[in-house]
């Protein structure tokens, strides 16, 4: 009988650490149903006089989950859908989501449709759904889809730029631009590693934006414009590409390691013509020598990339950048001469060619 | 044999026992609210700003929570709502005040709102008006009262959302609306300003208790002059709110007196109160769990339970958020122990 009691407790002791085995139970999971989703106004016009104020909010009520078993609600995700389309043919934007209910301000709604192709003062419809998904396995739960009438503003002219400032707003050395106006800020900077700094709408301490990091270790990358704010700092230093997305609030840096010069004149070597940076003039040059005008025009390759470089613009003197397929500048001298890169305004990256 | 049952039943429980706590997770899905009757409740009004702003708030293991789940789960059981007349920005608007309302309804919390008749913030140092009552005389100054209080009540009653607990006046120590609503200038005034939030109140929610809330919870003579000047002036409350805001150093003095002063104004006006607001600094927080502890358990042991609740004010602020540091998160945005106090 003794024996009979030890088999059950050892029995009983193997259950009981098999028992939290998370993939050993099947949970049943009941009271998944669809989000309710409303605003706080289905028509918004947006005004360029009150960037920070609330523009709209939305809100909505999941109902909770009941189960048989404990779960992890971290599973459970939420997220809302924008769309130009009410049948979310193609979703132009997806916020995930752990709170009940999504505010955006005037600014940041507006940077939003404009990305999403919006046409400044016409009111135009958006569309936005909850999307709730209890795990990957299972088909996503959709809302109601609410119809918003929105009014964007032009974008405010110097709002094109965003300001590095330095650590105390003593000095502004560099700015990044968002050419395509879509809230995507990027240029060129040359600083020390560990360099602090802010992104500011204006190149002022009082700016009405400036973005730093967001004040949580772990989130140096993270932009974020509430006063109590973080700088932002730089981990390599030297000559950077900086790319700030205010709407993903995020930013990023990539250290050029080298420019260089190709074309048919150096048979579109990758690396024979590197261009040398000018600290004075904070430009980049190259002496090149050509016997013929580059038919293809020439590319100035960013870390020797084919697919990240300096190719052709509309615009006389004016170099693009290129994350695809593209063609190169023109460039018709014929001899040697010095060929200049002035990254300083992002809002259009120049080059010229000169005499030696 | 019957040993052996008597041992396997003994098993059977701790296997229970064992069983039921062992597979406790931080992220499981919370129960429903605190039932107790006590509020244990939360100002959250900066929710939504700050969410929209990009602030997180996180559990104990770091995992990005939904704020009003996060108090919830933390053993609150209400929150406190701040309303604006048109604040600059929009937020504490009455739409604003809609969307946290919704949520904490959904969650199962219960609400209190809280009227500061101004645009901006109204406490001791201020009362101003809202600036399209600039110009009112008093007579419109009731009316405008009286409008705007039905009007965000309504709000809420429209959205299915009951207001168990409303405050007419923000910290009105010297009354409201100054100068005309100032108490040490006319109390009667004062008290006919009140009245016509407090008949408001009721137009919407018959079943809501009013509450005048007043600052330093500990100064008695405060207290009595303002309810004495009151009552004098036919003034009308369900409920005496107060504020406590001790520091490390004091908590263990003004809780006493605190707790005097409660006694006193049950006694005095035959009055239930509530604790509207409290808070500690957040890098003080064995202080700030000592002194809540004691608040809770004090208020709770009135015989009749006169004393309806306690709501931390601004808990979820934390890394200098508009410079208060008196929220209840560490500078990672978790939980400190001041919270243990709600369970």
């Amino acid at each position: 009988m003794k024996k009979l009691y030890d088999y059950v407790v050892v029995g009983f002791i193997l259950l009981l650490l098999a028992a939290c085995e998370k993939e050993g139970g099947t949970p049943t999971i009941t009271g998944v149903e669809p989000a309710t989703l409303t605003a706080s106004k289905t028509e918004v016009p947006l005004e360029a006089t009150t960037p920070k104020a609330v523009a709209l909010q939305l809100m909505w009520n999941i109902s909770e989950l009941q189960s048989t078993e404990t779960i992890a609600l971290s599973q459970m995700k939420t997220t809302v859908q924008f769309s130009t389309n009410a049948s979310f043919a193609s979703v132009g934007r997806s916020v995930d989501v752990v709170s009940a209910s999504l505010s955006y301000t005037h600014q940041q709604l507006n940077s939003m449709v404009l990305a999403l192709g919006f046409v400044p003062l016409e009111q135009q419809p958006i569309y936005a759904r909850v999307v709730c998904r209890l795990a990957p396995n299972v088909e996503p739960l959709y809302s109601n889809v609410l119809e918003l009438a929105v009014t964007a503003f032009e974008p405010v002219e110097d709002g094109d730029y965003l300001f590095m400032a330095n650590g105390d707003f003593s000095a502004f050395p560099w700015k990044l631009c968002a050419r395509l106006e879509d809230g995507i800020y990027d240029g060129f900077v040359q600083v020390d590693q560990w360099y602090n700094f802010y992104l500011a709408n204006e190149a002022s301490a009082d700016a009405s934006t400036i973005y730093g990091s967001y004040p949580v270790d772990g989130n140096q990358y993270v932009l974020y414009a509430g006063d109590d704010r973080w700088n932002c700092w730089t981990n390599n230093g030297g000559y950077l590409y900086l790319r700030a997305d205010v709407n993903a609030m995020a930013w990023s840096e990539t250290v050029v390691r080298s420019l260089s010069v190709t074309g048919d004149f150096n048979g579109w070597s990758a690396s024979a013509n590197p261009m040398v940076y000018d600290q004075e003039q904070q430009v980049w040059t190259a002496t090149i020598t050509t016997a013929a005008p580059e038919q293809w025009g020439m590319k100035i390759l960013i870390n020797e990339s084919w697919s990240w470089f300096f190719g052709g613009s509309e615009t006389e003197g004016v170099c693009n950048l290129y994350t695809a397929d593209a063609d190169g500048f023109a460039y018709e001298e014929v001899g040697t001469y010095r060929l200049i890169l002035d990254l300083r305004d992002p809002k259009a990256f120049r080059y010229s060619v000169e005499p030696l | 044999m019957k040993v052996y049952i008597k041992k396997l039943s003994w098993l059977w429980m701790c296997i229970g026992i064992f069983g039921m706590g062992s597979c406790k997770d931080d992220n499981a899905a919370p129960a429903i609210p605190d039932q107790d009757s006590f509020a244990k409740g939360a100002d959250i009004s900066w929710i939504t700003e700050m969410e929209a702003a990009g602030v997180s708030f996180y559990n104990q293991a770091g995992i990005a929570t939904d704020g009003l789940k996060l108090l919830r789960s933390l053993g609150m059981n209400a929150v406190r709502l701040r309303v604006w007349v048109d604040p600059a920005n929009g937020w504490c608007n009455k739409e604003d005040v809609l969307v946290k309302a919704y949520r904490a309804h959904h969650l199962g919390m219960r609400i209190m709102i809280d009227f500061h008749y101004s645009d901006h913030w109204a406490d001791p140092g201020q009362q101003n008006k809202p600036a399209a009552w600039g110009s009112l005389s008093l007579d419109e100054l009731k009316a405008a009262v009286a409008e705007h209080t039905k009007e965000v009540l309504q709000l809420l009653k429209d959205n299915g959302i009951t207001a168990e607990w409303v405050q007419v006046g923000n910290e009105t120590g010297n009354g409201m609306l100054w100068e005309d609503g100032k108490a040490s200038e006319s109390m009667a005034n004062y008290a006919a300003l009140n009245n016509a939030g407090y008949d408001a109140v009721k137009a919407v929610f018959p079943a809501a208790k009013v509450i005048v809330h007043v600052h330093n919870g500990y100064d008695n003579s405060l207290f009595r002059w303002l309810f004495d000047g009151l009552k004098s002036n036919g003034g009308k409350w369900d409920v005496i709110g107060m504020s406590l805001y001790p520091d490390k150093d004091n908590w263990q003095e003004r809780t006493q007196q605190c707790v005097q002063n409660m006694q006193d104004m049950i006694a005095r006006y035959d009055s239930e109160v509530m604790i509207c607001e409290v808070g500690m600094s957040w890098d003080e927080e064995d202080a700030a769990k000592a002194f809540l502890t004691e608040l809770i358990d004090r208020s709770r042991q009135f015989p009749a339970g006169q004393v309806l609740g306690v709501f931390y004010w601004e808990p979820l602020s934390y890394n200098g958020w508009n410079g208060y540091t008196l929220g209840a998160m560490d500078d990672s945005g978790r939980p400190t122990k001041a919270w243990e106090a709600f369970k």
